[in-house]
């Protein structure tokens, strides 16, 4: 899986819990959790999102690494390669 | 025969619409599943019947505001369940229907005083509390009431006014509802406020060891041992869990704990999760994802909506560290749960750290006192220091 296609699963899942948003203008080295005014369920669904479609299992110890989309994509990339 | 009446999905509730029907005349229909859409202030809701039943006859018209308690189908059971009543006439359509959209207006007059208006056009009462709730300039509607008046129909059936889709409503319809119910709880329950801090380290090392080997979508969130506490608390403390009506206290048989959800656009509703106090620790998770999904896309259900008998209020991990509630009536208490902060705690004349979450409690003093409060609060606080009971429901 390329950064391109973790963005895409990261941003579909954000249009799905926020689709009054548009993705394309998130800054992605802003907390998402901030950006996006999102709860810890909807933080929760991006991690199980990511989880399915990248096979990359997020542990609960390291959610305050992937607060950003750029740092989620780099934790993804890291355990991917 | 007997009718299924229009439900009250709040105590700010006067009238919904049915949307959709999700069942045909002559249908047969099982306990619990949905019979209508219906549209409130929350969104839409699905209704559903409690005993198996057939439907004999629509009665109420599509997109038509009906009052909370008018009969909107005729039914045809093997008992009367208590939730209809036998009705000889069917809702009426015209003017009269709107006398309950709004109880401040008095709408059987038509104001005729062109310059109270600032476009001088005739409208009932109830036809301009909908236009100004929905957007709807009046001069956009039809006008077809007495004397060529602007009705609530009018408006209703406006090509303004946008069809809801599940998981949508109206901000300002829902803002208005909701000050309806907090201004009624402020003017007539005395609230009494207690708050605890509580030690949560055990009860969140007991979760990450739980969690270790869950994959994400399995995993249990660090409020869900909270919400079994305070549900067996509940269960422990009847006098917080039941409703105050008519100047008595009635305790609940049953633990319907429910849960506020703030939705994105200014939404706020609190569906309740039946029976938590039975409930384990992935049962309650299990029910959580379902209430907060439901409430953000659509599909909640009526006794979701009806039935809670305490709520529970949970500012989240970012918010602040206390939050007082304010209680819905006819509940008699709310429990507010801050964000879990790390702080340093004298133990055994040692300084340590530790996870420490302030959990507050507005009760109504007409039912329960402070120490009667401390204490389901410290029931609360012990229950997290065995957070492995969590495991099993209560017994």
């Amino acid at each position: 899986m390329n950064r391109f296609e973790l963005e895409k699963v990261i941003k579909t899942a954000i249009v799905d819990i926020a689709p009054d948003v548009d993705p394309e203008e998130l800054a992605t080295d802003d907390d998402m959790r901030d950006e996006l005014d999102l709860d810890s369920m909807d933080f929760l669904n991006i991690i199980v999102a990511v989880s399915k479609g990248s096979g990359v299992n997020i542990p609960e110890a390291d959610y305050a690494q992937v607060l950003t989309l750029d740092a989620m994509c780099e934790y993804v990339e890291s355990r991917l390669n | 025969m007997k009718t299924l009446d229009m439900p009250s999905f709040g105590a700010d509730m006067e009238s919904g619409k049915v949307v959709e029907w999700c069942v045909q005349p002559g249908q047969k229909i099982k306990k619990g599943e949905t019979v209508a859409l219906i549209e409130t202030s929350k969104g839409l809701i699905d209704m559903e019947v409690f005993e198996d039943c057939e439907v004999e006859q629509f009665i109420a018209k599509l997109d038509s505001e009906i009052p909370v308690g008018n009969p909107i189908v005729k039914l045809v059971g093997d008992k009367n369940s208590g939730q209809s009543q036998e009705l000889e006439v069917e809702i009426s359509q015209t003017e009269p229907e709107v006398e309950n959209f709004n109880a401040s207006h008095k709408t059987d007059e038509v104001l005729t005083n062109e310059s109270q208006f600032e476009h001088s056009i005739k409208a009932t009462p109830a036809a301009k509390a909908y236009a100004q709730m929905h957007n709807i300039d009046l001069k956009d509607c039809s006008a077809t009431g007495v004397d060529g008046a602007v009705c609530l129909d009018d408006v209703s059936h406006s090509s303004k006014a946008v069809p809801r889709k599940r998981g949508e409503f109206d901000t300002d319809q829902m803002r208005h509802a909701i000050a309806a119910v907090v201004s009624k709880s402020k003017r007539e329950i005395p609230h009494y406020y207690l708050s605890l801090d509580i030690d949560l380290t055990k009860s969140e090392i007991w979760l990450t060891k739980l969690n270790e080997e869950r994959t994400p979508e399995d995993r249990v969130m660090v409020n869900v041992p909270l919400m079994c506490a305070v549900a067996r608390a509940l269960h422990k403390h009847p006098d917080f869990n039941g409703e105050y009506v008519n100047e008595h206290f009635s305790h609940s048989p049953d633990v319907n704990l429910g849960i506020a959800i703030r939705l994105r656009k200014k939404g706020l509703v609190a569906p309740a999760i039946h029976k938590a106090d039975t409930l384990n620790v992935f049962e309650m998770m299990n029910s959580l994802k379902s209430i907060v999904e439901r409430s953000k896309k659509g599909g909640l259900k009526q006794s979701e909506l009806q039935n809670a008998t305490t709520t529970l209020s949970s500012i989240g991990d970012r918010g602040t560290d206390q939050i007082y509630g304010v209680i819905f009536p006819p509940q008699v208490a709310i429990i507010g749960v801050g964000k879990v902060n790390q702080k340093p705690v004298a133990i055994n004349g040692r300084v340590e750290i530790r996870s420490i979450v302030n959990v507050t409690l507005a009760a109504d003093h007409r039912v329960t006192d402070g120490q009667m409060g401390a204490r389901f609060l410290n029931e609360i606080r012990k229950l997290l220091q065995k957070p492995e009971q969590f495991l099993g429901g209560l017994s």
